[in-house]
């Protein structure tokens, strides 16, 4: 199976472009990436992911660097 | 009328063991934060030989902050809280600003903020104030109660003074929609860097209901559990939250049922929420109110029912309702009383602007009739009456309202001119920020946009910044916002 593109997720949760965002964007740092971006991102990872929605998953997923790192890990298991 | 202090205290007497706060599975009764509030008193005013100490309380949600807010009014003082999430430029600014005599801090506090205050401030962090007793004697208060940072024209945030008196004034004078009891477990989800936060705080505790401070990563993007969990009876916020709510899928009776008052004001509340709402939680009842932080509480209020509120959504939002008690609401427009600026008469007007004495004459006007003089502040928010219902309708300047933040249009200028940008000109399209600029030279956008995080609020980031070779300019020689909207629809330039 092919991983998803983390920045594709992201931008589409946030109803951005893929360019907008880098490996430092983040929540309050990035336009659009405030309460109600980040609750889409969460529910965007839980719904590709998996993620359980938690207070630790909506603190750490809070960073595209973070994100990257879940997708990595996940890939790389599946790999 | 009673002062803030002497409701809180009556609660205190009369109800000791009634719980206060609830945060964090921990309960805290009227008593124990009665303590906490005169143990915070008597560290500010060792640390301070102010008779009125100046005191920035930089603390997140929690039974420290609210003693903070206490503990100073106790001394006399004035607080002035910061949103400690907020952005770091910002922050210094208050601070500047400000010049507190004490700064009040928890680990929340952002080590910027710290260094800033050394040479201004005694600082105190407020997990480890001591169990001193404060001496009994008594403290004249200042006639101000806090002052709360907005986003100013200037460029930079502008602070707005509140009355004690005009703070007592409100929170006695809602109380009679709200009916607030010792049942009562009322929300506290508002960063206490807005005034709407600071209400919360007064509005439960001098009423004897639990405040339920909101917090955790959670609570904060679904934040209908934390109202199942903590059993919340009324909810405060802007709208937003609502949105929030619903987006989550959690407009739901399950998660709602606990709820029987919410209450909505800062930016306009819809109809399709309305709707939502009702459908999932009939049982409620809704107060759309209407204020400005100048105002210091509200001075519009609807109260709305399953039953009553589609009379009051004859226009893209729901209706503001009626003049509260002690406020004269007028539109001040070209002949018609059905239209105009909304203006708001009352005795319990803020004090005016911080440090910003020409701003505080051009905003609020005095009256004379007679002997009698009143005052007025013209909001700038443009209001119209429909079958008798009042609606707010917008700006007549460029303060827009982004997700219930207060942002002036004119700030992110400012801030673009000052990156080296000849000229900039801001708009609100679809409820996103489109920046225009001229631009001659190269200029680093990705660096101007890191820098802007540092001094602006995330909602006032623009989504897009386009280079433009001039702004249009219409007939007078202003800038042509209606090419600019033209353009930001897609229109070539």
């Amino acid at each position: 199976m092919s991983c998803p593109d983390p920045y594709d997720i992201v931008a589409d949760a946030l109803r951005s472009k893929r360019e907008d965002l880098n490996i430092n964007s983040g929540k309050y740092r990035t336009h659009g990436w405030d309460s109600f971006g980040h609750l889409a991102v969460i529910l965007a990872l839980e719904r590709t992911c998996g993620i359980a929605i938690d207070n630790a998953s909506v603190e750490e997923y809070a960073t595209m660097k973070a994100i990257l790192e879940l997708f990595e890990k996940q890939c790389y298991a599946e790999a | 009328m009673l002062d803030i202090l002497e409701m809180f205290w009556a609660q205190v007497s009369a109800t000791p063991d009634v719980a206060a706060i609830i945060h964090a599975g921990n309960r805290m009764s009227y008593a124990s934060l009665a303590q906490l509030n005169r143990e915070m008193a008597s560290a500010i005013l060792s640390a301070s030989q102010n008779t009125n100490p100046k005191v920035l309380i930089a603390v997140r949600q929690s039974p420290s902050a609210y003693a903070a807010m206490f503990g100073t009014l106790l001394t006399g003082g004035t607080f002035c809280p910061i949103n400690v999430d907020g952005p770091v430029q910002r922050n210094i600014h208050i601070v500047r600003s400000f010049i507190p005599d004490v700064l009040l801090f928890d680990s929340s506090c952002p080590k910027e903020i710290l260094e800033e205050s050394p040479a201004v401030a005694h600082r105190i962090n407020v997990d480890e104030v001591p169990p001193t007793e404060l001496d009994s004697r008594p403290h004249e208060c200042n006639e101000m109660a806090y002052v709360v940072f907005t986003s100013g024209s200037s460029g930079l945030p502008k602070g707005v003074k509140a009355s004690r008196k005009a703070v007592s004034y409100v929170v006695h004078s809602e109380q009679q929609y709200y009916r607030v009891t010792n049942g009562d477990r009322w929300s506290q989800y508002s960063n206490l860097g807005y005034d709407m936060g600071i209400m919360d705080v007064f509005q439960a505790l001098c009423h004897g209901a639990t405040l339920v401070p909101i917090t955790g990563p959670l609570n904060r993007v679904m934040p209908a559990r934390a109202v199942k969990d903590s059993e919340v009876t009324i909810w405060q916020s802007v709208p937003s939250v609502l949105e929030l709510m619903i987006q989550g899928n959690e407009v739901s009776s399950d998660l709602l049922g606990s709820l029987r008052l919410m209450i909505f004001c800062g930016e306009p509340l819809l109809p399709r929420q309305l709707e939502v709402l009702f459908d999932a939680c009939p049982q409620l009842t809704v107060f759309n109110a209407y204020g400005a932080t100048e105002t210091t509480g509200f001075n519009t209020i609807n109260q709305l029912t399953k039953d009553n509120f589609r009379a009051s959504c004859g226009s893209s939002t729901v209706a503001i309702g009626n003049d509260v008690q002690g406020w004269t609401v007028e539109l001040d427009g070209d002949g018609s009383p059905e239209e105009g600026e909304i203006v708001i008469v009352g005795d319990n007007l803020s004090l005016g602007y911080w440090q910003d004495e020409e701003r505080t004459r051009m905003a609020f006007k005095q009256r004379r009739k007679g002997s009698e003089v009143t005052r007025a502040y013209h909001t700038g928010d443009y209001g119209r009456r429909i079958d008798g219902n009042l609606y707010c309708q917008g700006r007549l300047d460029r303060q827009v309202k982004i997700r219930g933040e207060r942002i002036e249009l004119e700030e992110i200028d400012d801030f673009l001119r000052q990156s080296g940008y000849p000229a900039a000109y801001s708009i609100l399209h679809g409820g996103e920020v489109h920046s225009f600029v001229e631009c001659s030279s190269y200029i680093d956008e990705a660096q101007v946009r890191t820098q802007m995080q540092k001094e602006l609020p995330v909602h006032a980031l623009p989504k897009l910044i386009s280079i433009v070779t001039s702004l249009p300019k219409n007939a007078n020689g202003k800038v042509d916002r209606q090419e600019l909207e033209r353009l930001a629809s897609g229109g070539a330039e």
